[in-house]
């Protein structure tokens, strides 16, 4: 059992004291060519990032929509903190998830309008799956989820309505998940494959060879089931398969010492610096390239983050607060949206920590961070926070607000999908189908 | 409320059921067990949560006029100088003593500054091979605590809570000016006493309080306290404190079993005189022998404990609490050791030593805290079990 | 059109004798195979399987069943399930949806390979491989076949096909040249079986029943499988397995047979521990957090003793005493912990000598005690309660859906609370007063009319379930209703719930999806409401009687109609409390 007490909190402050060594590391520019964009070697571009960050429980109207439309905006109250970071940061208001009919799920539907277009039963991957497959094909992990708070099903990501991916809890296992005895340094001088992992990838044969008869006793539901087992099944062999060959030597790639088990807990401060320590462990698996994609989930739908010693939580406080009549707004569901802005900079700061080309890792990913309702006290699916952060390698412009009163959520999924290449015109189902992106984003 | 609650144990003498009156949210309960047909008063238990020398902070800040005890970097350096070390030396030892990487070397340098027919000896094992450095005392007019040998100019403080005269703490005299064993706020235990206790409390078996024959829990003429020692060990709750609420069995040996009689006046539970004998810390001070020992208790409102223990006490053990620790507790926790023994010699008020003539007993008083628990007492003719206010439900 | 079972017999080696060493650690392994029928029948010739079919993923629990059962208790397993999945009320029916993501085979492989280590290292390995090899630094596949039939049996609950085998034995032989270790080889192709979906999922093998025209129903294995999950919660051993083999299981005096045996087997009380934590959604009392500046007392022990607390009673009147299972709402007798006994105000002997050898201590509370019956634990009240406050709302739902197969409606979307809000009012100081503001307006009534007279004869426990008079200084008002009987306490609620016919049905209900994996359809739901149900009232409630009745009957193990099965999702509906529906239309 984790006890929660200062001397741990205080621990944590040194716990990844491992990583700082990190930007002073010189960078050899041998490696690229002489625009720094690419690998000078295969004159392959540097990757593209992607990545998701949830919240629960929205965000209260005039706390974080920007004054003025288009670029130069100033960053409202509640995401002041991300000010080191706002060239990087386009925000969208007014943004609204249709139900076509669907029941309001609260505190799910919302999301679901952002990540899967949808808001019905509709079997859809999410986004960051779609980017996935599309630029996550090469790395050991297609993706990483982690959530902060201690829950694995804490997550929005999803293959489909059956196969969720769920969300690493524990900053030490994502780390032996990462860095352990399996991790190809890709700057390491020699390189030798492991007969062992030979041996794995070969007898997996005999698990495909069972396909045809397994197939061959179920229905078609379970057919699917088991078609996403081989899927994940051809993962593991690519993952055996990476382990089988030299990777390219990656400059930004440092490793970094252990973190210390911690748990991750309900409490604003625990949730906090759990996430940083992901935070930096993310930004690694980035640089080592050992994904390409990931997804944070900072809290539940009903966030369950309370402030140590009081027992209520955000999304009680949502609900039962009385908006003060002087600020215009619940102070204290506004201090959990201030203090989740506050823990996302981690991320960012933890990416543009990194150098890697003529930029850092901040430069080549783009972070969707969104909630899943207007005012939670409502469960309102009008003006639904959404933002972008990160430069995905000049694949879009950054520094825009659009307030674009009830428009689709799906606009900016549309958006995403056409920055990083995907061939499709529109997106999302019945009225959330768009085929209009933000077109002054892309570059 | 109360509700009937069946225990069932099975022992060695077969499977007994063991009738209590078990409480929830409230005090609790009359004992009977089987045939047993007497229903006596009520009984409370308790686990404490802390036992340290009880000292009061003067906000007035009159307790040590003449300043706080000085740190190693001070007496280090005067006892350096009183071997002949030269002033070089001296510099150097008080930059690095405290690089612990270096303690084999740093270390012997203090400890063996002892002198007897001239050749040096281990400070700690003989203080006196020292001249008395005379450190500060406390000269405030309060303490907690009780006249104990009914003599209103002697001891020489003044009890706050009950404005007696008198009143004797003279180990609070001497390490009441001490840095680390000092109160540094009316609310604050001191800091080394605090670490020291909290690794103690897990080491030592339950220290018990057991209150009963409570027929009127602000005036009773007739109660009885018992002080006892636990089979088990306490555990700690999910904020760092004790869990209040365990149960915890009676150790049968006698000798941890002190039964004083006493009564309640407007609420407060005091004790007649009597020798206490308490099993502490294993490692540094395994017992506590107190003679002429009263308590004074209060239950608060939230059910916990708070009394005081005045009594004589060997006052030696008080050094060597901390004088076991040697070079260690002198260069991190700021005490003169030499210094804090000569101080309690001096104050030693009691029990002379036939021959010398000198008093080999000191008179202090103790704080407790308890917060309530259950007392299982094993004895198969008269099963009972005892317990404070329990229950989460406050 | 369906799998046939046919082909040479084939005869493992596997031999008679059980190593002294071995015999802890291998319960289902160590024992004998006396060989049986072995198909090399292609997936072609197979069924063309109805919708019917569930393929089931096993859950964190029976996946670590099986291997302390296969492999003993001292192999470790290290690392994280995903977690399972609870659809319509069941962990069980969620496996039957459930598949596997990337990250979650991930695991699995990285838990395959740490268990085949661990099995074939030099501790274990003479325990689980009977025969030598020709050498330690080179393939030997007569030994590798004779381990890898054995141990692929056990964990695919049948014998594996022709070429399975050679799979893996070919996978093995290669590794152990390539390695220069036969153990490696094995241990190559036992981490690859583990990480098979023959593993992984709980398959049903549909085969036309031979004797009746017309009717499908699971094979032999299946059956097998389906007993042992069900009963034992873990994979069938071999006297189950050579049921199967010999068709046994087909004859009703062979099920019949076996089905007592498993019932009378210790491992039954693993079963009906699987059963009820699953039913009562104990799972949740492992994510369970508390406000602990407010509540210190909680803590992980207290939690995981509370949910060991709750299957200790409902296993002391079901199993220990062949109690009636209405009663685990009624009864006062539980077991408690020093830990738990501070949540309670009870005093509890620790354990040696004197108190219980394990530190559980049997208590008895007084017969009109409120804290009787299981839902008077800390388990359920800590559960559906907030970090720092109880919820009668959601104590009142989660009694409703979990123990009654009632289900509550979601809340409306557009709710405005600004009724109640003020926690701190001096107005409204407990709950009821709030809820009561709350829930006048016309919107809220409906719903919290069905939850909160049940959740607030429960306020007298507080967030961590301790027994309490007073909220914030006023005396808890604990009286309620539900469906038609009032009363004044949880005493009273216990009691309401004993007799509530709902709370028998759903129990039935939830043993068939349970052991089904999936809700019943229309006509199981006719035949267990007219036919189960009365049986089971006439053996006075009583589980083991229950589980044989659904164990034996044939509905169990024909696969119904394709058409029957997509009504499934009307008789869930028809579980909707109908004063909802006035309320809400």
């Amino acid at each position: 059992m984790m006890r929660f007490n200062t001397t741990r909190r205080a621990a944590l402050k040194g716990v990844l004291a491992g990583s700082a060594v990190t930007v002073a590391l010189p960078f050899l520019d041998c490696f690229l060519n002489e625009n720094g964009n690419a690998m000078a070697a295969t004159g392959a571009p540097l990757p593209n990032r992607f990545g998701t960050w949830f919240w629960g429980c929205g965000m209260s109207p005039g706390q974080w929509e920007p004054k003025t439309e288009g670029t130069g905006f100033e960053l409202s109250n509640n995401l002041k903190v991300l000010e080191p970071y706002r060239k990087y940061v386009s925000v969208f208001s007014g943004l609204k998830a249709f139900l076509d009919g669907n029941p309001l799920r609260p505190h799910v539907s919302g999301i679901q309008s952002i990540m899967i277009g949808a808001t019905g039963k509709e079997p859809d991957p999410s986004i960051d799956v779609i980017i996935a497959d599309a630029i996550g094909s090469s790395t050991r992990f297609r993706s990483i989820e982690v959530a902060t708070t201690g829950y694995a099903s804490h997550t929005q990501s999803r293959r489909s309505s059956s196969v969720i991916n769920n969300s690493e809890i524990s900053p030490l296992a994502l780390y032996k998940r990462l860095f352990g005895p399996e991790f190809q340094d890709p700057n390491a001088a020699d390189f030798s494959p492991d007969p062992r992992v030979m041996m794995r990838k070969s007898v997996l044969s005999a698990i495909k060879d069972q396909r045809d008869r397994l197939n061959g006793i179920v229905g078609t539901t379970d057919r699917e089931r088991l078609d996403e087992y081989y899927t994940s099944l051809r993962q593991i062999e690519q993952e055996l398969e990476l382990q089988l060959t030299k990777p390219a030597p990656l400059d930004a790639c440092t490793v970094l010492g252990e973190p210390d088990e911690v748990a991750g807990g309900t409490d604003i401060d625990e949730a906090t610096a759990n996430h940083r320590l992901f935070s930096k462990l993310l930004a690694h698996a980035i640089a080592c390239d050992q994904t390409r994609v990931m997804n944070v989930s900072f809290s539940d739908g009903t966030s369950s983050i309370r402030k140590s010693g009081a027992p209520t939580t955000h999304h009680i406080y949502t609900h039962e607060e009385q908006i003060d009549e002087e600020l215009g707004y619940q102070p204290n569901a506004v201090f959990f949206e201030r203090s989740y802005m506050n823990a996302f900079a981690a991320l960012p700061e933890a990416l543009s920590s990194i150098k890697e080309g003529d930029g850092t890792l901040l430069d080549r990913t783009l972070m969707l961070v969104a909630s899943e309702h207007g005012l939670a006290k409502h469960h309102s699916l009008e003006n639904i926070p959404v933002f972008l952060v990160g430069g995905a390698g000049g694949r879009i412009k950054t520094g825009y607000h659009f307030a674009r009163q009830g428009d689709p959520t799906t606009r900016v999924g549309l958006t995403i999908q056409q920055a990083f290449g995907l061939p499709v015109s529109g997106w999302g189902h019945g009225s959330l189908h768009t085929t209009r992106p933000f077109t002054e984003l892309l570059a | 409320m109360n509700r009937a609650g069946v225990v069932h144990t099975s022992g060695k003498s077969g499977h007994l059921r063991l009738k209590i009156g078990a409480t929830v949210g409230g005090a609790l309960l009359a004992v009977s067990l089987g045939s047993a047909p007497a229903l006596a008063g009520e009984t409370k238990g308790f686990l404490v949560s802390w036992f340290d020398i009880s000292q009061y902070y003067d906000t007035e800040g009159r307790n040590c006029p003449h300043g706080i005890n000085p740190g190693p970097e001070e007496y280090y350096v005067r006892e350096l100088k009183r071997i002949g070390t030269p002033q070089e030396e001296i510099d150097h030892y008080i930059d690095n003593f405290l690089d612990l990487s270096q303690a084999s070397k740093t270390a012997p340098v203090v400890t063996m500054r002892g002198r007897i027919d001239g050749k040096p000896v281990n400070v700690y094992a003989n203080p006196t091979s020292v001249p008395d450095p005379n450190i500060y005392l406390v000269e405030g007019p309060h303490s907690y605590g009780f006249n104990l040998d009914g003599k209103t100019d002697t001891g020489g403080f003044t009890d706050p809570e009950t404005g007696e005269a008198g009143v004797d703490n003279q180990v609070f005299k001497a390490v009441g000016c001490t840095q680390e064993i000092r109160q540094h706020a009316p609310d604050e235990y001191p800091p080394l006493t605090t670490s020291y206790w909290g690794v103690v409390v897990e080491v030592m078996p339950a220290l018990l309080i057991e209150i009963s024959d409570i027929d009127d829990p602000m005036n009773d003429d007739d109660v009885t306290v018992s002080i006892l020692r636990g089979q088990e060990r306490p555990v700690r709750d999910s904020a760092g404190g004790l869990l209040a609420g365990m149960s915890f069995r009676v150790d049968p040996n006698p000798k941890w079993q002190n039964v004083l009689k006493g009564q309640i006046r407007d609420g407060v539970i005091t004790t007649v005189p009597t020798n206490i004998d308490i099993a502490t810390d294993p490692f540094v001070m395994p017992e506590h022998n107190f003679t002429d020992a009263r308590l004074r208790l209060k239950i608060k409102e939230d059910g916990t404990l708070d009394g005081k223990l005045g009594a004589y006490h060997k006052w030696f053990p008080f050094y060597w609490k901390y004088g076991v620790g040697t070079w260690g507790v002198e260069a991190t926790n700021n005490i003169d050791l030499p210094g804090l023994y000569y101080a309690l010699r001096k104050l030693a008020d009691a029990d002379p030593d036939p021959e010398t003539g000198e008093n080999t007993s000191i008179s202090v008083a103790f704080q407790i805290d308890a917060v309530p628990a259950f007392v299982i007492h094993e004895e198969q003719s008269a099963q009972n079990i005892t317990a404070g206010r329990s229950g989460s439900g406050d | 059109m369906f799998l046939v079972r046919a082909g040479k017999k084939f005869q493992p080696q596997i031999g008679r004798g059980v190593i002294a060493a071995a015999a802890v650690a291998a319960f289902v392994f160590a024992g004998v195979y006396s060989g049986g029928l072995f198909s090399g029948t292609s997936a072609q010739a197979a069924v063309d399987a109805s919708e019917a079919s569930v393929l089931r993923r096993l859950t964190e629990l029976q996946y670590k069943n099986i291997i302390r059962d296969v492999f003993g208790p001292d192999i470790k397993i290290g690392g994280r399930f995903d977690p399972d999945m609870r659809e319509e009320g069941l962990l069980e029916v969620g496996a039957g949806q459930a598949s596997i993501s990337a990250s979650a085979l991930g695991q699995y492989v990285t838990m395959a390979r740490s268990v085949a280590e661990q099995v074939l290292d030099e501790k274990h390995r003479a325990a689980f491989v009977r025969c030598a090899p020709v050498s330690v630094t080179k393939r030997d596949d007569a030994c590798a076949e004779e381990f890898l039939s054995g141990a692929g049996r056990i964990l695919y609950r049948r014998p594996l096909e022709k070429d399975e085998l050679a799979d893996l034995v070919n996978g093995a032989g290669l590794t152990a040249d390539t390695l220069g270790d036969f153990y490696a080889g094995l241990q190559t192709s036992l981490a690859t079986a583990l990480q098979s979906p023959a593993f992984l999922f709980r398959w049903e093998v549909q085969e036309q029943d031979p004797k009746r025209k017309g009717v499908t129903r699971i094979d032999s294995y299946s059956k097998a499988a389906r007993l042992s999950f069900f009963l034992w919660n873990t994979t069938p051993d071999t006297r189950l397995l050579a049921a199967a083999e010999r068709g046994d299981l087909h004859t009703e005096r062979g099920l019949a047979r076996e089905v007592d045996r498993l019932l009378k087997s210790p491992r039954l009380e693993g079963g009906v521990r699987a059963f009820f934590y699953d039913m009562f959604g104990l799972d949740g009392m492992h994510t369970l957090v508390k406000d602990t500046t407010l509540y210190p007392k909680y803590s992980f022990k207290i939690a995981a003793d509370a949910e060991e607390q709750t299957l200790r009673t409902i296993v002391d009147v079901l199993l220990t005493q062949g109690g009636d299972y209405r009663d685990v709402f009624t009864t006062p007798k539980t077991f408690l912990t020093r830990q738990l006994g501070t949540v309670y105000g009870v005093p509890i002997m620790g354990p040696s000598a004197g108190g219980t050898p394990d530190g559980w201590q049997p208590y008895e509370f007084a017969a009109d005690d409120p804290r009787i019956g299981v839902l008077a634990q800390p388990s359920f009240l800590g559960m559906h309660s907030h970090p720092g406050r109880t919820s009668p709302t959601l104590r009142g739902k989660a009694l409703r859906e979990n123990i009654l197969c009632q289900k509550v409606p979601d809340p409306p979307g557009v709710v405005d609370f600004n009724i109640v809000q003020d926690t701190d009012s001096a107005d409204y100081k407990t709950v009821r007063q709030r809820l009561t503001a709350h829930a006048t307006e016309p919107m809220c009534v409906g719903c919290h009319k069905i939850t909160d007279p049940i959740g607030l004869a429960m306020e007298s426990f507080d967030t961590i379930g301790g027994y309490r008079e007073k909220e914030n200084g006023a005396l808890i008002d604990t009286s309620g209703s539900v469906d038609g009987s009032s009363f004044e306490d949880a005493a009273g609620l216990a009691q309401a719930i004993h007799d509530h016919p709902a709370t028998t049905s759903c129990l039935v209900n939830r043993v068939f999806s349970y052991a089904a994996g999936r809700s019943p359809t229309d006509g199981e739901t006719a035949w267990l409401n007219e036919r189960v149900e009365k049986s089971f009232a006439k053996a006075g409630y009583r589980i083991v009687p229950l589980l044989r009745q659904i164990s034996l009957a044939d509905a169990f193990f024909v696969v119904s109609a394709p058409s029957s099965e997509k009504d499934s999702t009307k008789s869930a509906a028809a579980n909707v409390l109908r004063e909802t529906r006035e309320v809400i239309q």
